[in-house]
């Protein structure tokens, strides 16, 4: 290791002095950075980041109070996963603004030239760094010692992902600093699972509004709708909750690989049952496509699997083969989410509600039968189904 | 010397996932003796009969009763023991009525807040939707 980190010191005193480095020298994404920094005009010598001025800053956290809140107990959460390591957890808003940080004392609030709330961390500013490199690239930046653009950065390696909002956007980067020359896997994993952490908590609090005010007229419809939110509620407190223990469990000295994996198992679960959930909680509607209706029905029986639990009904969806039906995905989604909880309701309790997903007559057939019998049909996409 | 047992919680949530992580940083965090049930009767049973409990942490929405018909039932027939009601729901206000509740709990929570309001409970606390 201290030899890739020589070798990489070298090419950046070659890269920051000409221009130009030895091929293969340097990971291809960091010379990408290196060129735009370059491109950007960073002084490659600066010891440490620009900042804004306090009342900036105080400015900028009440503008990103929710995306500061919303990332509070990951950032905890990766710092307790750091244990007694000099390190930090940092966040900051799409521009690359630092906006809040957590770590080890030493680290995060003695050492000089550490970048502090405030601090300009964007490329165009820092050069490449965690929290710049991944906003820039738009996913996960890794920057291992000379691999920083700047020299002040050298001491560290820190590890970032940019944070998106449900709609893709991106609304910031949460980033890890160690003072040490290697990348651990350890706080990668933990660290791609807290961003994913925040991003959930973000489609929590949408979903929230969404069915807020799609609840707002109250009556039955209302009242399953508000269950259902409360049942993905659920599975993000439990992702969130996980990923906690996992990172105690690190702490320890204990391997929390499985326990890391869980959790984010758990987030995409959250994910997939929140985005159903926003789709039923709406009436607006798509053009139509091909939807593979088997794998879509059973989506929206583990969406409402837990309101079936409370009912006393099991749902089963027979196994089968694929079947394409062309619809518009979200009103199909309705469809299937409505007839199924029809079917629950008029289930006795107890009794299976067996769910059969067919082709037939140039049809998509969604069958389900417990105490009743219900069917819904869509047409077959063209093509073998 | 004997060594003392820590408190025993009861566990009530029927979210498989939920209840284990919640299971684990009960044990491993307060540490606390767990004993777990995974529906509303079975939640009530443990109350009935677990004479050793020092608290119960019930989740709201669950099979057969919900959290809060298990601590009314519960109460009226004499149990004491601290009850933690635990909750998603947008309005934990509107729970707030539910008869026998020592401590209402709106998720999603921490662990360390989790284990506070345990605590709490265990030490004979009450209080209005947290």
């Amino acid at each position: 290791m201290e030899q890739d980190t020589e070798k990489t010191r070298a090419a950046w005193k070659a890269f920051v002095t000409t221009g130009e480095v030895p091929a293969g020298a340097v990971r291809p994404s960091t010379l990408s950075a290196w060129l735009r920094c370059r491109a950007h005009g960073v002084d490659p010598r600066a010891m440490k980041a620009h900042s804004l001025t306090p009342a900036e800053l105080a400015t900028r956290l009440d503008e990103q109070r929710e995306l500061v809140d919303a990332a509070r107990p990951y950032m905890h959460a990766l710092s307790l996963a750091a244990g007694s390591e000099r390190h930090a957890a940092m966040l900051s808003d799409a521009g690359g603004t630092l906006l809040d940080i957590v770590g080890d004392e030493d680290t995060a609030y003695r050492t000089a030239n550490f970048p502090v709330p405030g601090a300009l961390l964007s490329e165009e500013f820092a050069g490449a760094n965690g929290v710049g490199s991944a906003l820039a690239v738009g996913s996960y930046a890794e920057l291992v010692g000379p691999e920083h653009f700047i020299e002040g950065f050298h001491v560290y390696t820190c590890q970032g992902l940019a944070l998106r909002a449900p709609d893709g956007v991106i609304v910031g980067a949460l980033s890890t600093s160690v003072r040490r020359l290697e990348a651990a896997e350890r706080l990668h994993e933990i660290l791609v699972c807290a961003a994913h952490g925040i991003e959930a908590e973000f489609a929590m609090r949408q979903l929230s509004e969404i069915t807020s005010q799609a609840t707002e007229g109250g009556g039955d419809e209302a009242a399953r709708l508000e269950a259902l939110r409360q049942d993905v509620a659920q599975l993000y407190a439990a992702a969130r909750l996980r990923l906690e223990h996992a990172a105690l469990v690190t702490t320890r000295g204990q391997a929390a690989h499985e326990l890391v994996r869980t959790a984010d198992a758990l987030i995409a679960r959250f994910r997939r049952r929140s985005e159903l959930c926003r789709v039923v909680a709406l009436a607006d509607v798509s053009v139509p496509r091909p939807v593979e209706l088997r794998g879509r029905v059973a989506d929206v029986v583990d969406l409402i699997a837990t309101e079936a639990t409370v009912k006393g009904v099991a749902v089963r969806v027979a196994d089968g083969p694929s079947v394409h039906v062309v619809s518009d995905v979200r009103d199909l989604t309705r469809q299937v989410f409505r007839a199924l909880l029809r079917a629950i309701d008029a289930a006795t309790p107890s009794v299976d509600l067996a769910v059969d997903v067919r082709a037939e007559n140039g049809r998509g057939l969604v069958r389900m039968r417990a105490s009743t019998e219900a069917e819904l049909a869509f047409p077959l996409a063209e093509g073998p189904s | 010397m004997t060594a003392t047992r820590p408190p025993l919680v009861l566990l009530a949530d029927d979210d498989d996932d939920l209840r284990a992580v919640l299971a684990d940083i009960l044990r491993e965090q307060g540490p606390f003796e767990v004993l777990e049930a995974r529906d509303g009767p079975a939640a009530l049973e443990a109350l009935r009969v677990a004479t050793s409990l020092g608290a119960a942490v019930i989740d709201h929405r669950m099979p057969g009763l919900t959290g809060a018909e298990v601590v009314r039932r519960a109460r009226a027939e004499g149990v004491s023991v601290p009850m933690v009601l635990i909750s998603a729901a947008a309005n934990l206000a509107s729970l707030a009525d539910a008869h026998g509740v020592s401590i209402f709990l709106a998720k999603p929570f921490g662990s360390e807040r989790f284990i506070t309001v345990v605590r709490r409970a265990l030490a004979g606390a009450s209080g209005s939707p947290t």
